[in-house]
């Protein structure tokens, strides 16, 4: 009985928080173009619907619609099944996001789809997966652009992968754990009565670090090497159209959310609001709300930075930004150990 | 030239060129050997110098320092002339500046916009600012006339058109009317102007003075394309250029210096191009369904003519025949003959020849060896003396009447015509004798008799031959009086035109198709070479004995031998070794009979005795006389092919219907009566499905069985060339006019001379005689038409539809007919009404009626009266052309007046 | 300082504060089929025939227009108009768009004013063969932006405003507009351009 309501609760709370990251994507991709307008001092989609606000729905439609063509002499099976090795770590992640306080649904704990104890392991664990998707849908178009690209994301996902791990690390220590709903308790509260208790002020450094990789980890601008438009036309998805496009599509933008929330819930206190007088606004607003100020940051530095160079990002990444972490580490170890004694 | 005087030489030096020119020559002629453009309007190379426009002003710095005119000052020795230096630029540009003033500057409006030699000059030594403002002309155009507009707004009065239309053409229809600033060029006393539109006038105008009317505003100089091709009316051949509009034609213009006609053109040649895009042109082949003829492909057409062919072929010996036509090319001449005689295996090949210049052409063959005329148009310019018999040169051969009227011009009244009408050139010549219709044998006979009676035997001639002379003397023993009863002309007459033909050095005979054509055809033409070798024309260089052909190919009809005495190469059927010489080269026999000519072939068809034809480029029920009967014949026929590009009388008679190419579609050559190779090309859109001849005849041997493969036309010809050598080389006349070679004529005067010498000089029994029909019906020819193309074409249909019956206007007031009225004719074979007009040419007792008329009911009142066969080996085929009729004011006479 | 500057990364905070800044900058785009530019007078849009007021045609049929034409676009066909000999006017007229090149030299090379160029400049169609004008096609044009055409003559420097009239013209006769030499070239003021705009274009 108590499966059943388990079942029924976590199945309600799948779909509310899947539609809600589906739209975000939608609306990310509306967001990202007016945006960007903006800065360029454009108007940007204004056609479908008023201030083109229906813009995502026709561009997924016209996707839907589109002809899907499997290009030849590529691997049909493998080119078929990689957007969706892609897709689904991206969303799969956000079972272990803390979206709101705990409350109790037909007796069944809420605020999360499931609170892993080993949620942040799980995340990593499936955006690792993620790789595979585009490296095989790389390899799988029989295109040399495709391949390219391919190769690229490996080597670069690998690499920031990293440095994302170390910097987060510092967080686990703070916290003692790897549940993200215990990470996010353990930042309610606030210093002094003005200062929240949020990790982004213990861990300045891994959190820019974390920002940095995670930027390169979703493949955004100035780190989107894998699909370079001037050198690899469109990167390891140039052969995909259709439905199949939209999938790796919604894999990027996917990721982009989950690594955002992620970060929300690591250094920005997740759920939390910032202050106690500020509480009345429900947790998951201020959830969303942290993470689109994130998505909006992806945004503004895809306006504003140059793609830098393969060799520059890899130098980056391995001598700069890895170093830079495993110190913060230190340090952090050192002071948590200096505070518990 | 061994006769040319010679003439001194003299240095002369242009804009610092020095160069040596005979003496003589004119500034304007020098600079343009050294390729100095001096600027003219009214200089023409032809004509003499005018120096009317004053354009052509130029500096001569030595032996004087003065301005000249360029185009009449003659050069003198040690002369230096400017022709770019400041003063002679200044004035050009005063003189450009005070034409200018009046001028209407309508160039986008304006035909000659783009080729116009005033705009040409205003850009290149103009002024931008004119100080002469005065008012601009304002007269109303003149539209008056069929075929030419006046703008007299725009004329420079330079006078070329004036001067080629008195000098050239001899017409004096135009002239300079009013004084001063409002002069204008025009027929006289402000009429408008009816003259015979040789168009000539139109192409000297430097400016747009005088344009077509047919061609207004089709054209733009720079849109046009220009081929350089041969007329396809008379036996002229000229040479033009033929100006298409993305494939269609927008006119006609001549070539200065080119060709037989040296850049003058005729009626026909300037506006006889609509014929080509008439809309009644065949588009695909036909085949007959019943009674009627249907649009097929080439595929079903060409097995179904085979099929008829190759039946008749397998039903007995010579059962098929073939008639050509004149206005085929050498090529498709040739494809043809092959076809028939080769390929279908008969002998019966005849031709339009036959009802051309047959008798002239195959009398020429035998005694002088000669095919074609002995003398070209240049020996005619430069002779002493030209008799004209039978011939109205400027109306059947109007480029060779240039030629006459230029020797007009340069001796002392030199032209001698004899003919049945008051004919243009007559007025002209010095003597004329004009004959009743019909007897042109006994005029014949009455100048031989003169010459040989009054002692004006070429004294080489009486002492080399005496045998031959003897011969002839015997021959004209009879009286004068039998030669003035039937021509009507005095014995005085006679005997002075013979004295003054006789007396010439260089005497030129050209005979026309009324002694070719007439009773005794072929016996009158040996009479007149025994008057060319009595008096010695025969072996002078630049004298001669020529017969006129009608048909612009009709040369190539016996160069390739499509007649049946003839063989290619215009050799004899009876001469064996060229028959085996053509027999091995077609790899095929020849039967040593020759066969049947056209009339025999039409009895025969009658009688069942030939039962398929192939008839191409000719039109025997629509344009012979008495075409009602020719028409019975081929509906006799088994299988009757046509090839042609209208339906013709005779393509309704057929069971096939080929549509082939007219002369502006299809490349391939055409043989002028000079003997000049002259090739065509293709220039325009064909319509349709059209096939080119030489395709046609080819694609039909193929369906025989029987491939006569070629990848064109000039590959016909190569093979042609080497049965018929005169093929080979293309623009020279056949070279006869040095004379005839002393073994020909020696060959001759022993060998065929005296055989046919029996009858020569018997004079035709005389036309039945009724006594109701009190006038003789003359059908002859027309300048504006020709029978083959030109009744097709509407442009010169409205300047002359040839319909129109020609009376003397004494007998026309007596009877009570004025111009207009509609007449009805009647003779023993029937009645047709037709319209009538007063012309002072024709002679009373006479009327005119137009040989290629397309009104059949006249035609038909003419009966043919086939020659006898007693003239030895003279074959038959005279049109005999004179009948009586009865003129009476119609029922509905002044209805259309 | 130079350290500080890496390790804080001033210079790319600097880039994000200018571009962030610029988000509040009004838009300088034109929400295009909903907005247009205004075109000058001298635009060299679609091609149209003018008529004269009294509605009979311009065009002569002269040809110059084709002559002038560097791209072969033009096709005229010229002839007598039918029952009144010594008119000239042009029986067909074809002006291939999809070829034309948009300079011009047709209406200048035009001795009668009778091809002007409107502002007219969407000419997308469905089918390419639309985009083969005929004469009715021009002459509807030239009906329909008479304004622009009578002001691209005047801006070119080809007419006064008036659009030369017929009046006076005898039935055969056209009007040839007055020689301006001031826009030959050497007076570049009264052509609306001074003295500093045409060193500005050189320098440029």
């Amino acid at each position: 009985m108590e499966i059943g309501w388990m079942v029924i609760t976590a199945l309600l709370q799948i779909t509310v928080v899947l539609i809600t990251v589906l739209l975000t994507v939608a609306y990310m991709t509306y967001a990202e173009r007016k945006v960007l307008s903006f800065m360029q001092d454009r108007l940007g989609p204004m056609e479908v619907g008023p201030y083109g606000l229906l813009q995502p729905i026709a561009d997924g439609l016209k996707l839907f619609f589109k002809e899907d063509i499997i290009p030849a002499g590529a691997n049909k099976i493998i080119f078929s099944i990689a957007p969706i090795i892609c897709l689904i770590p991206a969303l799969i992640g956000f079972a272990v996001i803390p979206y709101t306080e705990g409350f109790t649904l037909f007796g069944m704990q809420g605020g999360v789809i499931a609170d892993l104890n080993v949620g942040l392991l799980y995340i990593f664990a499936f955006a690792g997966v993620g790789a595979y998707g585009v490296i095989l849908g790389g390899w799988a178009s029989n295109s040399k652009y495709a391949l390219l690209g391919g190769l690229r994301s490996a080597a670069q996902i690998i690499s920031y992968e990293l440095a994302m791990g170390f910097s987060i690390v510092g967080v686990l220590l703070l916290s003692g754990s790897l549940s993200l709903v215990s990470i996010t308790q353990a930042q309610s509260g606030t210093w002094f009565g003005f200062i929240p208790q949020w990790n982004v002020f213990l861990q300045p450094v891994a959190f820019g670090a974390y920002v940095i990789a995670a930027v390169a980890e979703t493949n955004r601008l100035p780190f989107d090497m894998p699909e370079a438009e001037s050198e690899l036309v469109a990167g390891f998805f140039t052969e995909y159209s259709g439905m199949r496009f939209a999938f790796f599509f919604l894999a990027e933008y996917g990721n982009m959310i989950l690594v955002s929330c992620l970060a929300s819930v690591l250094f920005l206190g997740g759920y939390n609001a910032p202050l106690p007088f500020l509480s009345f606004i429900p947790g998951f607003a201020w959830l969303a709300l942290k993470t689109w100020a994130l998505l909006f940051f992806f945004i503004w530095i895809r306006g504003t930075f140059p793609r830098v160079r393969f060799d520059q990002l890899m130098k980056f990444g391995w001598k700069v930004l890895i170093p830079v972490t495993l110190v913060n580490l230190l340090v952090t170890a050192l002071g948590v150990y200096i505070y518990n004694n | 030239m061994s006769t040319a005087t010679k003439v001194a030489t003299i240095t002369v030096t242009i804009n610092g060129q020095t160069t040596q020119v005979p003496k003589g020559t004119r500034i304007i002629q020098a600079a343009q050997q050294l390729g100095i453009e001096i600027p003219t309007f009214c200089y023409h190379p032809r004509m003499r110098p005018n120096a009317a426009c004053r354009i052509c002003t130029v500096e001569v710095v030595k032996p004087m320092n003065k301005m000249f005119m360029a185009c009449s000052t003659e050069l003198m020795d040690g002369m230096e002339v400017l022709t770019d230096s400041e003063r002679t630029l200044k004035d050009r540009q005063t003189n450009l500046d005070l034409l200018l003033t009046q001028h209407p500057l309508d160039c986008p409006v304006c035909d000659k916009g783009g080729e116009c030699k005033l705009q040409d000059y205003s850009v290149k030594y103009g002024s931008l600012e004119n100080p002469f403002a005065t008012q601009r002309k304002d007269f109303p155009e003149d539209i008056r006339s069929v075929a030419l507009d006046f703008n007299s707004n725009r004329c420079v009065l330079c006078g070329a058109c004036i001067q080629i239309c008195g000098d050239i053409q001899m017409v004096d229809a135009i002239g300079f009317s009013k004084r001063g600033f409002i002069t204008v060029v025009g027929a006289p006393m402000g009429e408008a102007l009816d003259c015979e539109f040789c168009g000539q006038c139109m192409d000297v105008c430097p400016v747009g003075a005088i344009t077509s009317r047919f061609a207004k505003y089709k054209y733009r100089p720079w849109q046009e394309t220009t081929t350089l091709t041969t007329c396809t009316y008379c036996g002229c051949g000229c040479q033009y250029d033929l100006r298409t509009v993305d494939g269609e034609i927008s006119r006609v213009t001549p070539v200065e210096g080119v060709g037989p006609g040296q850049g003058s053109l005729c009626v026909r040649g300037h506006f006889g191009y609509h014929f080509m895009d008439d809309p009644r042109r065949l588009t695909r082949p036909l085949v007959r369904r019943g009674d009627k003829l249907v649009e097929t492909t080439w595929d079903e057409a060409l097995t179904e003519a085979a099929r008829g062919l190759a039946r008749a072929k397998a039903g007995g010996a010579n059962r098929v025949a073939g008639i050509a036509g004149g206005r085929m090319t050498n090529e498709e001449i040739y494809l043809f003959s092959r076809l028939v005689r080769d390929v279908l295996g008969s002998p019966h090949l005849d031709s339009s020849l036959r009802y051309g210049a047959i008798n002239g052409v195959t009398v020429m063959q035998q005694a002088l060896g000669v095919t074609g005329m002995m003398n070209s148009f240049d020996d005619l310019r430069r002779a002493d003396s030209i008799l004209l018999v039978g011939c109205d040169i400027t109306q059947e051969a109007p480029i060779c009447g240039l030629a006459v009227k230029e020797a007009i011009k340069k001796g002392e009244k030199p032209v001698l015509v004899a003919d049945s009408m008051k004919t243009e050139i007559m007025k002209l010549g010095a003597a004329r004798l004009v004959y009743a219709p019909g007897t042109e044998v006994a005029l014949i006979k009455g100048l031989v008799k003169a010459v040989v009676d009054e002692g004006l035997i070429d004294a080489d001639v009486a002492a080399k031959y005496p045998r031959a002379v003897e011969a002839i003397r015997a021959e004209l023993s009879g009286t004068y009086k039998e030669i003035e009863t039937p021509t009507g002309l005095s014995k005085a007459d006679i005997v002075a035109v013979a004295r003054q033909f006789a007396s010439a050095r260089r005497a030129v005979i050209l005979a026309g198709p009324r002694v070719t054509g007439g009773l005794k055809g072929k016996s009158a033409m040996a009479m007149l070479v025994d008057l060319a070798f009595l008096t010695g024309a025969l072996t002078t260089p630049g004298a001669g004995v020529n017969a006129i052909t009608m048909e612009n190919n009709e040369l190539g009809l016996a160069l390739l031998g499509a007649a049946p005495e003839l063989l290619p190469g215009g050799r004899g059927w009876s001469d064996a070794t060229a028959r085996a010489q053509v027999a091995e080269a077609w790899n095929c026999t020849l039967p040593e009979h020759a066969g049947d000519t056209m009339m025999d072939m039409f009895e025969a068809m009658r009688e069942g005795q030939i039962n398929a034809a192939l008839i191409s480029g000719t039109d025997p029920v629509g344009r012979t006389p008495a075409g009602a009967k020719v028409a019975e014949s081929l509906r006799a026929l088994d299988c009757l092919v046509v090839a042609d590009l209208f339906l013709t009388e005779t393509a309704k008679c057929a069971d096939v219907v080929f549509p082939v190419r007219s002369y502006a579609e299809m490349d391939g050559t055409f043989t002028n009566m000079e003997g000049r190779v002259q090739e065509i090309h293709s220039a325009m859109k064909a319509p349709g499905k059209s096939r080119p001849g030489v395709e046609v005849w080819s694609n039909l041997a193929r369906a025989l069985d029987h491939p006569l493969e070629y990848a064109s036309a000039a590959e016909v010809r190569a093979e042609a060339a080497r049965l018929a050598p005169q093929l080979a080389t293309l623009g020279v006349p056949n070279g006869a006019s040095a004379g005839v070679s002393v073994p020909t004529l020696e060959a001759w005067l022993q060998g065929g001379y005296l055989q046919t010498m029996n009858h020569r000089y018997d004079l035709p029994a005389k036309l039945n005689e009724a006594s109701e029909h009190n006038f003789r019906l003359y059908l002859g020819e027309l300048l504006y038409h020709s029978g083959s193309m030109s009744t097709y074409n509407w442009g010169l249909m409205k300047i002359n539809a040839a319909n129109e019956l020609l009376i003397n206007p004494r007998e026309g007031r007596k009877l009570g007919i004025r111009d207009g009225d509609r007449v009805t004719v009647t003779s023993q074979l029937g009645s047709a009404v037709v319209v009538a007009r007063a012309d002072s040419q024709v002679m009373p007792g006479t009327l005119f009626f137009p040989r290629h008329s397309v009104n059949a009911e006249m035609r038909n009142l003419v009966q043919v009266v086939v020659g006898s066969q007693e003239e030895g080996a003279v074959p038959l085929s005279c049109l005999e052309r004179v009948t009586l009729a009865r003129v009476a004011a119609s029922a509905e006479a002044g209805a259309s007046a | 300082m130079g350290l500080i500057k890496t390790v804080f990364m001033t210079e790319l905070l600097m880039g994000l504060k200018i571009v962030f800044m610029q988000m509040f900058k009004p838009y300088c785009t034109l929400q295009y089929p909903h907005v247009k530019h205004p075109i000058p007078d001298g635009y060299r849009g679609l091609m149209s025939l003018l008529r004269y007021e009294d509605g009979s045609e311009r065009c002569v049929g002269c040809s110059l227009c084709e002559a002038a034409c560097p791209s072969n676009c033009i096709k005229v066909v010229s002839d007598e108009v039918p029952g009144q000999p010594l008119v000239r006017y042009a029986r067909e007229y074809y002006l291939d768009i999809s070829r034309c090149v948009f300079c011009g030299f047709c209406t200048e090379a035009c001795p009668v004013d009778a091809l002007a160029m409107t502002k007219v400049y969407e000419a997308s169609v469905y089918d390419r063969r639309e985009l083969m004008f005929d004469k009715r096609k021009l002459y509807a044009l030239g009906e329909q932006f008479l304004e622009d055409g009578k002001a691209y003559l005047v801006a070119h420097g080809m007419d006064d405003g008036t659009l030369y009239p017929r009046e006076g013209l005898g039935d055969n006769r056209y009007a040839f507009p007055p020689v301006d030499t001031a826009h030959g070239g050497e007076q570049p003021e009264q052509i609306g351009l001074t003295r500093e705009a045409l060193e500005v274009e050189e320098i440029r």
